[in-house]
């Protein structure tokens, strides 16, 4: 299907197109280990699967890529007739995934979790679909309180509410029902029954055969890499769930276009500043890294006029440096531990915006670092400041940290991913933005009214210059770092 | 989507893996015979320098090298941009071998800066542009290849380095500019200058002879990195069986 037939498919209403899940020959390996091999199969909508296997065969992997967030090795899989390669965003709306991990941001409360996720989704009215999740999954009583401190039952509802905010055709759920009680199971096959009832398709992974009795009408059971079974199941023998049940009503919000690349990247900037609120680690350790940085430093320097035009403004860039390494470094670490980028990543939020929306917190966090640092280096490494431009410190600071900041914001995706973790961060963006730091010291000088004031062109030059190429790389190739 | 071929047995080598043993082979060959003819000629046949005496034939490995160092750089950026948009493993592989090479090439040129600067200028090192920019392009090499040492997983270690290779790449020119305004000692461009070449017909000779005896051995030393990537990945497919 060409890329304009995909976005024709994508832009009927959920009813015109069948949400068909069709997968084939779908293979993955992870490193020098094949996890799957040559699985295909087809799921009507309206189905109610449940996929079984020992630990390690495959389950999760499968279900991760029928959910676009783990590219196959070989093979493809289709949502409604569109590879989910060359999805946009719009088919993202008609899938809802329940991972292992909340996807939720533990430093915000449920209903903070669940309208920043209504925002990326374009729902329309985000009180009242939060209203009617929480009537259904009984949310009473959690939804203001972080998600951090909820327990695994409690938190796999708020979990589930989030997987159905925007009210999904295809709803993955992995292993749903581990660590919950028997009340809490239940309720969950309830629900499930009520989204089957409604039309919708769950697919869940499990190894309780119990659990996929009571409620699933097809297994498919993954052995040796593949499928090994794939058949129907007699109705339920609800053994754990009370039967019949009364299925709650599950109506679909109303969704509106999802946000565009800047409303986005705005969205999840807010988010970024919201948690950073809450916690103050990011600026409460890099701002105080980096004034230590120049307090430590400012020992070492000689004082007076000569320091201005010397070392001094060397010392600063390094301080800044070393506060957006920190700074940066912790913002992605933050977001990778709660795995809250796949959150990111299963919305129709553009893949740029989620770059960009990081970037910007992180600008706006190390803006305030540098209000703190630049008057604390007036008046400790330089002199009465006679001859200094207080306009064009203030550009140069601006230009200096955002070309820091992009870097580091593109790097830190990198760093996570590695077996360093935020250690790796220095080794990937110091050398890399060497012209940008020296770029910014001459400029500070210039500035601070020493050195040649007929380079100050070539300087400003070379420190947009980097900004642009560096803007431009980082938003092309973000995707790439965060993929799967 | 990465597409990779079905692993060949270790032991039982293919007509074509035969072949291509022979294609390295002869490249070896050559690579020696042009070796032993660069030494020759900026040993014996290029004629002294008045000024610098024999010190001055350091030239010769140096501006080689240099060239090997941003020929390599460009394959890593290439190679970055071809795995990006093929998902084809061959590329990263290229793009990995091509950065371990230039690196080795870099330290030859930074080693023998050094050594040409201490007999020229008296010291060892300056912070001059090209050699900033050279120990600067060293930095990018450096962190590339610990990148690649510190992902383990194969797809996401191609993945993270071609995004390092463009950038690093893209970020050179800005290096370059950024310290070429500072004020050098380095001597000015001799090669080649508006007003043509500037140097000896027989330096230049023996400085061709280097050009095209350091790509020999670059694509040598790059092929056969890239045949040991390949060896280590079939054993490591053998071995998570």
């Amino acid at each position: 299907m060409t890329a304009l037939a995909s976005r024709e498919v994508e832009s009927r209403s959920p009813s015109a197109v069948p949400t068909t899940l069709v997968v084939e020959g779908l293979g993955k390996e992870f490193g020098w280990t094949r996890v799957l091999s040559n699985v295909s199969l087809t799921i009507e909508e309206g189905e109610y699967v449940a996929l079984m296997g020992s630990n390690g065969v495959g389950k999760t992997t499968l279900l991760r890529m029928c959910a676009g967030l783990s590219v196959p090795t070989e093979g493809s899989v289709s949502i409604a007739g569109v590879d989910l390669r060359r999805a946009g965003p719009g088919l993202r709306r008609r899938v809802g995934f329940v991972s292992h991990e909340s996807l939720l941001y533990p430093d915000l409360t449920g209903r903070e979790n669940l309208e920043f996720h209504a925002r990326l989704f374009g729902v329309t009215d985000p009180a009242s679909a939060i209203a009617a999740l929480s009537e259904l999954l009984d949310l009473d009583g959690i939804l203001d309180r972080p998600a951090g401190v909820l327990s695994r039952g409690n938190r796999q509802r708020l979990t589930l509410a989030r997987a159905l905010l925007h009210g999904p055709r295809i709803v993955l759920l992995d292993e749903p029902f581990t660590g919950l009680d028997e009340e809490s199971s239940d309720r969950l096959l309830t629900v499930l029954d009520a989204l089957v009832a409604s039309g919708r398709t769950v697919v869940m992974t499990t190894h309780d055969r119990s659990v996929a009795e009571a409620g699933p009408r097809r297994l498919i059971l993954l052995e040796n890499r593949t499928v090994a079974v794939d058949r129907e199941l007699p109705l339920p023998t609800r053994e754990i769930a009370p039967a019949p049940v009364q299925a709650p009503a599950f109506t679909r919000p109303t969704l509106t276009t999802p946000p565009k690349l800047f409303r986005a990247a705005l969205a999840i900037a807010a988010k970024d500043l919201r948690v950073e609120f809450r916690t103050r680690d990011v600026i409460g350790s890099a701002g105080l890294f980096a004034l230590a940085v120049l307090v430590t430093a400012s020992f070492t320097m000689p004082t007076g006029a000569a320091a201005s035009a010397g070392a001094a403004t060397g010392v600063l860039w390094i301080s800044i440096l070393f506060a957006v390494l920190l700074g940066v470094g912790r913002t992605m670490a933050r977001e990778s531990a709660d795995r809250g980028i796949e959150g990111l990543l299963l919305s129709p939020a553009p893949r740029e915006s989620v770059f960009i929306g990081k970037a910007l917190a992180s600008l706006v966090l190390m803006a305030v670092v540098d209000v703190v640092i630049i008057p604390l280096f007036l008046v400790m490494m330089t002199s009465d400041g006679q001859g200094s431009n207080p306009l064009a410190l203030i550009g140069t600071v601006a230009l200096g940290t955002l070309g820091l900041v992009t870097v580091a914001s593109l790097f830190s995706g990198i760093a996570v991913g590695s077996r360093l973790g935020e250690s790796m961060l220095p080794i990937l963006v110091m050398p890399v933005v060497i012209p940008l730091m020296v770029g910014s010291v001459e400029l500070t000088r210039l500035a601070l009214g020493a050195g040649d004031s007929t380079s100050v062109w070539q300087w400003l030059g070379i420190l947009a210059g980097f900004d642009i190429m560096v803007l431009l790389a980082a938003i092309a190739m973000f995707s790439y770092v965060i993929e799967e | 989507m990465t597409q990779q071929a079905a692993p060949e047995s270790v032991a039982e080598p293919t007509a074509a893996h035969s072949s291509a043993q022979r294609t390295t082979k002869w490249l070896g060959i050559a690579t020696a015979v042009a070796i032993v003819a660069f030494a020759y000629a900026s040993f014996f046949y290029a004629p002294e320098d008045s000024i610098q005496g024999s010190v001055q034939r350091i030239f010769y490995v140096h501006v080689a090298s240099a060239w090997i160092a941003a020929l390599a750089f460009f394959v890593v950026f290439a190679g970055s941009i071809a795995f990006l948009v093929s998902r084809n493993m061959r590329w990263d592989a290229y793009a990995g071998a091509s950065a371990e090479v230039g690196l080795l090439f870099t330290t030859v040129v930074l080693v023998t800066g050094m050594l040409w600067g201490k007999a020229i200028w008296g010291v060892f090192w300056t912070w001059e542009p090209r050699l900033t920019s050279v120990l600067v392009l060293w930095l990018l090499y450096l962190a590339y290849v610990a990148l690649r040492a510190y992902v383990p997983d194969p797809s996401r270690k191609a993945r993270f380095s071609a995004v390092l290779g463009i950038v690093a790449f893209l970020d050179v020119p800005i290096v370059y500019l950024s310290v070429k305004w500072w004020r050098t000692l380095h001597p000015e461009q001799v090669i080649i200058t508006e007003q043509g070449p500037q140097l000896p017909g027989m330096m230049i000779v023996a400085l061709t002879v280097g050009l095209v005896a350091m790509t020999l051995v670059y694509v040598y030393f790059v092929r056969l990195r890239f045949n040991v990537n390949d060896l280590e990945q079939q054993i490591k497919r053998e071995v998570a069986k």
